[in-house]
């Protein structure tokens, strides 16, 4: 047996360099792939150790979370879930993950009940440690654990952590930026929003999406800090301040909303021309007609026309009767047409003599006068 | 063995050329996948630890929330129309509309719409923004429930003809173009316009998602219930394959800016944009590649900073060919596709002006996809040739070819454990051997076997001038189908922006099938 394996040894140490290489990565690959194999299964074993580790801590404080939301509990028997559950949790090897496993059993049960059950997961979140947890992430270096620890703060109403999470809202990591804008509006309401006042960094479409959905729960509050935003250089903070005058009908800065209908930037200009169709802005319908003479952007004509149907009057209605019969665009016919069925004027759509309009204005015509579409 | 004294001959520094090229190209296709892999690894985690916190529940309660056109061509589609349209009606996001193309089908998939949906014709003015084949009628439905439903009924001619008719009836800012036959998860819009609605530098133009293999799943109401690996060893092959090209390739590509194909079974891409560029090129059989090149190359050309992105989560089901029959047709297809992309944008090749997709990508998918196939063929050829003739050492040979056999399999199973560790689509033990095994089988059975549809493909594109598409016939997700979809990719002068127009679109019907 030895002698085969010094014949073995001899054999390689003959061989030229190139056969060596390729012997050594054909190895290297074997051993790679047999290693990868079982760190495949090993992951397998591990996952499925931790779901059955999972659904064993759940049984288990389940029951425990569920007495303390649904039932009307003194300080004391708190006391007693807590450590009840925290008997549970305990272990040398996984308490990390177990926390996290009751984490995300928290956060579920936040997220699917109100009233008074969520002022008692708030307070057993507190009790059983996870807020701790949360704040020693937000100091961890990670930007994931930082982003998740300020979301799972402000998912369970951590507002005591307010001032902690209000350093972040300018991060340099967009993902802990805007977790932090998020919370702050969360935890702080439309105060907190200050941030707004000097955020030089863009702000997406997503999170101005995530911000209005918290902003929307300010119902009809006045919000006073519209007016700088409005004049923000920043763009991105202007069109969400429109996106909010909107949706939270914040009436008193429309002669701004009036000089941003010339603003630069033209998603501004359609936000803002948006807007002042929702706040009903009659008034500023001559700087409409202004800014339809000015533009080239289809969008923006449309979106004009589209205002005129809904603040204008007997004037507009001329006018949009002249863009039927004159533009040959078929988005700017259609809108046209479909501002004059949104005024209500059927008859003036009905009325056009014979061959007063192309083939395509007719078509559209009876295509904006068709309810069904 | 004879042994020929070649020093200093032509012979000898033939084979040498020879060696250069087959070992080197060799040994760095290899290490392009590997860098691929590493960085595809880097980005899934990334990902995923950015959704471990992110509730798709804002935007879609959201009034802002941007509309989007669903594009849906059918053309004989009736074993699995009704049950396809109910799941895109049932997608979760606010603000959508369903556009069904029926492009001639000569089976009764209109009659079973209007049927099951209710549906009437209206008085529809078309917008003919692109040209394309008449459209007959626009239905819509008479039941509310159904009212972002639109259906169009127009002449036959072809999938790229049939978006392109969808594109002149939708109104959503954004379209997701999609196979009919293909099964979405519930949540895919709302993944697939994130990254939309998150960039705030660049333009993003398009965006696609990773097309995942329904072979043998569980499909009830038109979503997937149960994964699993597919029963024959063809589709499984195919389900590595896709595994690679979706979870390390394109993930990768699109990390790196540098797709160049958004698959036609699941992408969203800015209509305005869609529109300026010429919508889908009713010439070429590779519309969903020829497309996203041409946009690329249309932003780039106008100065607009655009983004294509990519979103690592498994968003779509389809079905792969479970005959070796159809497989060959469909890859012959995909290569006649491949081809005529990167040739109509030639010019892109080594090109600076167009950044990355000149100098990386567009090279990568000339040398990778389009000629890997060739080079290989040939080198198997040449090879043959010299072993007959003694010149070259055989035994090194085999020695490379098992390096290379080794190789594939090591990366077959590095592409299982990143599926392990992120996605996790495949539960069961028996699935994950069911894969190990067909991974070690693949190079030896599938792979020969591309090569040969993509010669093949070659031979029918350059000399038999073939340019039509090959018979699909759709049975339903019920049982196996022979239907799959495209997984291909691909797309001269030197620095200065190009003055020659785009390729321009002209309508062609489809020819007859067979």
């Amino acid at each position: 047996m030895r002698s085969t394996f010094v014949e073995i040894y001899y054999f390689l140490l003959a061989l030229e360099p190139r056969y060596k290489i390729v012997l050594f990565m054909i190895l290297a690959l074997l051993i790679t792939g047999v290693i990868m194999l079982t760190i495949v299964l090993r992951e397998r074993s591990r996952k499925n150790g931790n779901e059955a580790r999972e659904r064993r801590i759940k049984r288990m404080v389940e029951s425990i979370i569920q007495e303390v939301v649904f039932t009307d509990q003194d300080s004391s028997e708190l006391k007693d879930a807590v450590k009840k559950i925290q008997r549970a949790i305990d272990s040398p090897l996984y308490r990390r993950s177990n926390m996290a496993i009751l984490n995300d059993l928290l956060l579920y049960y936040h997220r699917n009940l109100g009233g008074e059950a969520f002022i008692r997961i708030e307070n057993l979140y507190r009790e059983v440690g996870l807020k701790q947890m949360a704040l020693e992430s937000l100091r961890s270096d990670d930007w994931h654990l930082k982003a998740k620890a300020i979301n799972d703060l402000s998912t369970m109403r951590m507002g005591e952590t307010l001032f902690e999470i209000l350093q972040y809202t300018d991060d340099p990591d967009q993902n802990i930026r805007y977790e932090a804008q998020y919370a702050a509006v969360k935890l702080g309401g439309k105060k907190a929003m200050k941030f707004l006042d000097d955020l030089e960094t863009p702000m997406s479409e997503w999170q101005q999406i995530r911000l209005l959905d918290q902003a929307l729960k300010f119902e009809y509050e006045l919000i006073d800090n519209i007016g700088p935003w409005l004049k923000s250089k920043n763009d991105s903070v202007v069109i969400f301040a429109l996106i909010l005058m909107r949706h939270l009908n914040q009436y008193h800065e429309r002669n701004e909303l009036r000089k941003l209908l010339y603003h630069r930037n033209e998603r501004v200009q359609e936000k803002a021309i948006e807007t002042a169709i929702e706040l009903a802005y009659g008034e500023c319908l001559e700087n409409l007609y202004e800014v339809f003479e000015l533009t080239k952007n289809p969008r923006i004509k449309t979106r004009v026309l589209r205002a005129m149907g809904e603040l204008g009057g007997a004037e507009e209605v001329g006018f949009l009767r002249e863009t039927i019969s004159s533009s040959k665009e078929y988005d700017i016919l259609l809108e046209a047409a479909k501002s004059l069925k949104r005024m209500g004027r059927h008859d003036v759509l009905r009325g056009y003599q014979e061959k007063e309009l192309s083939e395509k204005s007719e078509n559209i015509v009876k295509h904006v006068l068709d309810d069904r579409i | 063995m004879i042994e020929y004294d070649t020093q200093n001959s032509l012979v000898d520094i033939l084979i040498y050329i020879f060696y250069f090229i087959t070992y080197g190209y060799t040994v760095f296709v290899m290490v392009s996948y590997l860098a691929l892999g590493v960085i595809s690894v880097i980005q899934a985690r990334k990902y995923l630890r950015r959704n471990t916190y992110t509730d798709y529940l804002n935007i879609l309660q959201s009034p802002e929330a941007p509309s989007v056109s669903i594009l849906a061509p059918a053309f004989n589609e009736e074993a699995t129309i009704i049950e396809n349209v109910r799941s895109l009606l049932s997608i979760r996001y606010p603000n959508y509309e369903v556009i069904v193309v029926n492009d001639g089908s000569r089976d009764r998939s209109l009659t079973m719409l209007i049927e099951e949906y209710h549906l009437e014709a209206v008085d529809f003015a078309v917008n003919y923004i692109i040209e394309t084949q008449k459209v007959k009628a626009v239905y819509k439905s008479k039941d509310p429930a159904y009212n972002n439903l639109v259906v169009v009924d127009k002449e036959n001619g072809g999938k790229s003809d049939a978006l392109n008719a969808a594109l002149n009836v939708s109104t959503g800012d954004y379209t997701l173009n999609i196979d009919v036959d293909c099964i979405l998860e519930e949540d895919c819009l709302l993944k697939l316009m994130k990254p939309f609605l998150e960039e705030t530098e660049r333009n993003m133009i398009a965006s696609g998602g990773v097309v995942r293999i329904a072979n043998n799943c569980r499909v009830e109401k038109g979503r997937i219930i149960d994964v699993n690996v597919p029963n024959t060893m063809l589709a499984q092959f195919q389900t590595l394959e896709y595994l690679r090209s979706f979870l390390l390739g394109r993930v990768a590509w699109g990390s790196l800016d540098g797709l160049l194909l958004i698959s036609g079974a699941l992408g969203v891409f800015q209509k305005e944009l869609v529109i300026k560029s010429g919508g889908y090129d009713n010439e070429t059989i590779g519309e969903d590649m020829e497309l996203t090149v041409r946009m690329r190359r249309y932003a780039r050309e106008r100065g607009i900073d655009y983004v294509v992105g990519f979103v690592p989560d498994p968003l779509c089901w389809t079905e792969v060919p479970e005959s070796w029959s159809i497989l060959r047709k469909q890859r012959n297809r995909w290569t006649r596709g491949a081809i005529e992309t990167l040739l109509s944008h030639k010019r892109l090749f080594l090109n600076p002006f167009y950044g990355r997709m000149g100098m990386i990508s567009y090279p990568y998918w000339l040398l990778f996809e389009w000629l890997a196939p060739i080079i290989e063929f040939m080198g198997i050829i040449l090879l043959i040739l010299f072993s007959l003739l003694g010149v070259i050492n055989i035994s090194f040979l085999y020695l490379f070819i098992a390096l290379i056999y080794g190789y594939t399999v090591a990366f077959t199973i590095a592409t299982l454990y990143i599926e392990e560790i992120t996605f996790f689509q495949y539960k069961k033990r028996r699935q994950l051997l069911k894969l190990v095994i067909a991974g070690i089988l693949e190079p030896l059975m599938f792979h020969p076997f591309v090569v040969y549809c993509a010669m093949t493909g070659n031979w029918d594109y350059f000399f038999e001038g073939k340019k039509a598409w090959g018979s699909m016939k759709r049975v339903g997700f019920k049982r196996p189908t022979n239907r799959g979809q495209k997984i291909t990719g691909g797309g001269d002068s030197k620095g200065k922006a190009p003055n020659i127009p785009l390729p321009t679109n002209t309508v062609r019907t489809r020819p007859s099938k067979s």
